[in-house]
């Protein structure tokens, strides 16, 4: 069994040659094939009287070698940068050192690649929330293991490492170059062969469809070809490398429980990563685009799909273990979710009573500074101080400022963010494992644009009842508050980051929560619950209840 | 005489190309065997250095466990003094379960284990054990692939002549692991 860098490096020389030798040898069919009608169709026009053997070994030969450059060129510039152009494609992005999922992820990457020998492996992640796992890797020994969110949302630690395993399995084995190879060869232009088609149609049906038709029809069979190539060359990359991934990965971790847990799981789950996933699909544990051939045994399913039926490659995973399909089923449990706690913020003294607050619709005081913090002072209260006989926000006053910060139970940002609301230092604390900022007064949550998407994938947190009737409500009053907001655009905040105003609106029309966003920074503001709000509804709608 | 005196040079040139590539064959996997001991060692001194960062943390949570700490600490500095695989052994043995005891403790202090530091400090931990254990296993699995070669007909006439000793295999017990399971019916 391939195992060590020596072992793929062996492996290396003959994958390239092999798929190399393919790709000239269709493209010298089809070349050869259009040469020899595009000949016939001529001497049928100029003379009709002598039909000659139309095959001439000349000409093959110089078909032949403008091939041997067609396909070079292809060759060089798909293969240039292969992984950054996939990892681009999907979407992946590095994991974030401060986020605890993202560590975790990191250190089993770490712990699985000291089981294989020392092999290098980068990580990457994707933002989603379906459950996949990919690798790559290219010529020169660089490889690449991706997850999406929402799998390191929904496994556990030994499960997560199974994965890894089976993906390293990949890497180590030179299966993750052949399939990247032919997935950068051919796969990535799909995407492209898609919008091609859809621009064929389109201008087809309009009136003026002239010279861009002969254009695009042009570029439509040259992609079309492309694709039939990815077509036939999945149709060799045989479902066995990922029995065969599976094996190892149990050779690596010793677990073969955690990883049938880990596939049941993703078979269970949304798996889809994007709309350009199935031209991609090689490099995935499971295929991501769930189709009834897959699942399917049989000579024709199995020469044409990429991966095998999830159950034949739990069945034999579950026979190592001497266990079964149904006592798995039991020993998944939903993952326990951490019940939610009350902050305690402790407080100092300070006497001298100066202050007015304006609570329970009337003017209360005076009162100390103690009193008023013990009162329920935040920095948006309504305060007056008695010889000014001026009524201001508790963050107006430096006084009070100054009382805020010095309260602050956490720590605070290196970069300053201010709370909008408070005007009081945002900390930096943990969300699900996700990092956001946070304002220790008013609860308000700032969190960039991908760490929401990450927090959406996760579900550590059971929802307190407020927040799930609170949801509720605001699902019941989409309707009026939509006809209501609809064509204002409101700016209300300044973003704690470049100053400028935030635009205040629903979240999305499928998440009609009001939060405030940042533009320019792609941050965005949350109230207190509104962030627990909206992943009440998001895993609401995940599990098919909305 | 003449074929006879071709077919004895052929003998012996066939003779010295097969030794040649055993002697390559096995250094090459003395060699690994080396790198993947190597490998364990780096491993090792991880979780020494992290215990201490350990003992820290936990210190000012628990007052009254200064036994199981003190118990961390020594088992830290017999693990680091060992030398050979044997004693090695022994003390990374040690030290696990002492590990163990101390993070059972842990579970009874609630501050201590939702402290930020120690939670990190903890899936450091796990990390660093669960790569104790794979490079572990790479090391056995190569050391036993070496150790068959040379045990193996015929590289085991030629491999004393090269000075190819066999490698022993480095088994860190769970000593939990070690009892029976229990059975209730």
């Amino acid at each position: 069994m391939p195992y060590s860098f020596i072992d793929i490096e062996r492996q290396k020389s003959w994958i390239i040659k092999a798929v190399f030798l393919f790709l000239v040898i269709f493209y010298f069919i089809v070349a050869e094939l259009i040469w020899l009608i595009t000949k016939l169709f001529f001497i049928s026009e100029s003379s009709a009287i002598k039909a000659p053997s139309i095959f001439s070994p000349i000409e093959a030969v110089v078909v032949f070698f403008i091939v041997l450059i067609i396909a070079f060129i292809h060759w060089h510039f798909s293969t240039k940068n292969m992984i950054g152009r996939i990892l681009e494609l999907l979407g992946a992005v590095e994991p974030d050192p401060k986020d605890s999922y993202h560590y975790v992820f990191k250190n089993v990457i770490d712990e699985v690649s000291v089981a294989t020998g020392g092999t290098k492996i980068r990580c990457y992640v994707i933002p989603t929330s379906s459950l996949n796992a990919f690798a790559v890797s290219d010529f020169k020994g660089d490889a690449v293991i991706g997850v999406t969110e929402g799998l390191l949302g929904k496994l556990n630690r030994s499960q997560l490492e199974a994965v890894v395993g089976h993906e390293a399995a990949h890497i180590a084995s030179g299966d993750s170059l052949l399939t990247t190879i032919t997935c950068s060869l051919f796969g990535v232009y799909s995407a492209l062969f898609e919008g091609v088609s859809r621009a064929l149609r389109k201008v087809s049906r309009g009136r003026r469809a002239g010279g861009i038709v002969i254009y695009l029809l042009i570029i439509y069979i040259v992609l079309l070809i492309t694709q039939v190539v990815n077509f036939l060359l999945n149709m060799f990359l045989s479902r066995q490398k990922e029995y065969r991934a599976d094996a190892i990965s149990v050779r690596l971790t010793r677990n073969p429980i955690s990883l049938a847990e880990a596939l049941y799981t993703i078979s269970r789950g949304w798996r889809g990563v994007g709309q350009i996933s199935n031209s991609l699909s090689p490099i995935f544990i499971t295929n991501p685009d769930y189709n009834k051939l897959e699942e399917s045994q049989g000579v024709i399913s199995n020469a044409l799909s990429t991966h095998p039926p999830i159950e034949s490659r739990l069945n034999i995973l579950l026979d190592m273990a001497h266990s079964n399909i149904s006592v798995l089923k039991e020993g998944i449990k939903p993952k326990q979710k951490i019940p939610i706690g009350e902050g305690i913020v402790e407080i100092k003294e300070e006497p001298k009573r100066e202050w007015l607050i304006y609570k329970d619709n009337s003017w209360q005081g005076p009162f100390h500074l103690e009193e008023l913090f013990n009162l329920g002072l935040n920095p948006n209260s309504w305060v007056s101080k008695l010889d000014e006989q001026f009524i201001k926000r508790a963050s107006e006053d430096e006084v009070l400022n100054n009382a805020f910060s010095n309260r602050l139970t956490g720590k605070t940002t290196e970069e300053g963010y201010i709370c909008p609301q408070c005007r009081q230092p945002l900390g930096e604390v943990l969300y699900e494992g996700a990092p956001v900022f946070k304002c220790y007064y008013c609860e308000g949550i700032l969190a960039n644009r991908n760490v929401i998407s990450r927090i959406m994938a996760r579900e550590d947190f059971a929802f307190s009842p407020s927040i799930a009737k609170s949801a509720e409500v605001v699902l019941k009053t989409y309707a009026q508050r939509v006809r209501q907001d609809r064509l204002r655009v409101v700016y209300e905040l300044n973003c704690p980051r470049c100053k400028s105003k935030m635009w205040r609106g629903f979240y999305s029309y499928g998440y009609p929560i009001e939060i405030d966003r940042c533009e320019t920074c792609q941050y965005t503001w949350f109230d207190k619950d509104e962030l627990e709000t909206l992943q009440y509804l998001f895993e609401k709608f995940k599990s098919g209840g909305y | 005489m003449k074929l006879l005196l071709i077919v004895l040079i052929a003998l012996a040139v066939s003779l010295l190309f097969w030794l040649i590539v055993t002697y390559n064959v096995l250094v090459r996997l003395r060699l690994r065997v080396k790198n993947a001991w190597a490998q364990i060692d780096v491993q090792l001194k991880r979780r020494h250095d992290l215990i201490p960062n350990l003992v820290e943390i936990a210190k000012g949570y628990m007052q009254y466990e200064k036994e199981t700490l003190e118990k961390v600490i020594k088992a830290r500095t017999q693990a680091t003094q060992a030398t050979a695989i044997k004693e090695k052994q022994d003390a990374e043995n040690f030290l696990t379960s002492a590990l163990r005891s101390l993070f059972a403790v842990v579970e009874r202090y609630p501050d201590l284990k939702a402290n930020q530091n120690m939670l990190k400090l903890h899936e450091e931990l796990t990390s660093t054990e669960n790569k104790i254990s794979f490079a572990r296993q790479y090391y056995n699995d190569e050391a036993t692939r070496y150790n068959t070669s040379i045990k193996s007909f015929p590289t085991n006439i030629v491999a004393p002549v090269f000075n190819f000793k066999g490698e022993e295999l480095f088994e860190l017990e769970d000593l939990a692991q070690k009892e029976p399971p229990k059975v209730s019916f």
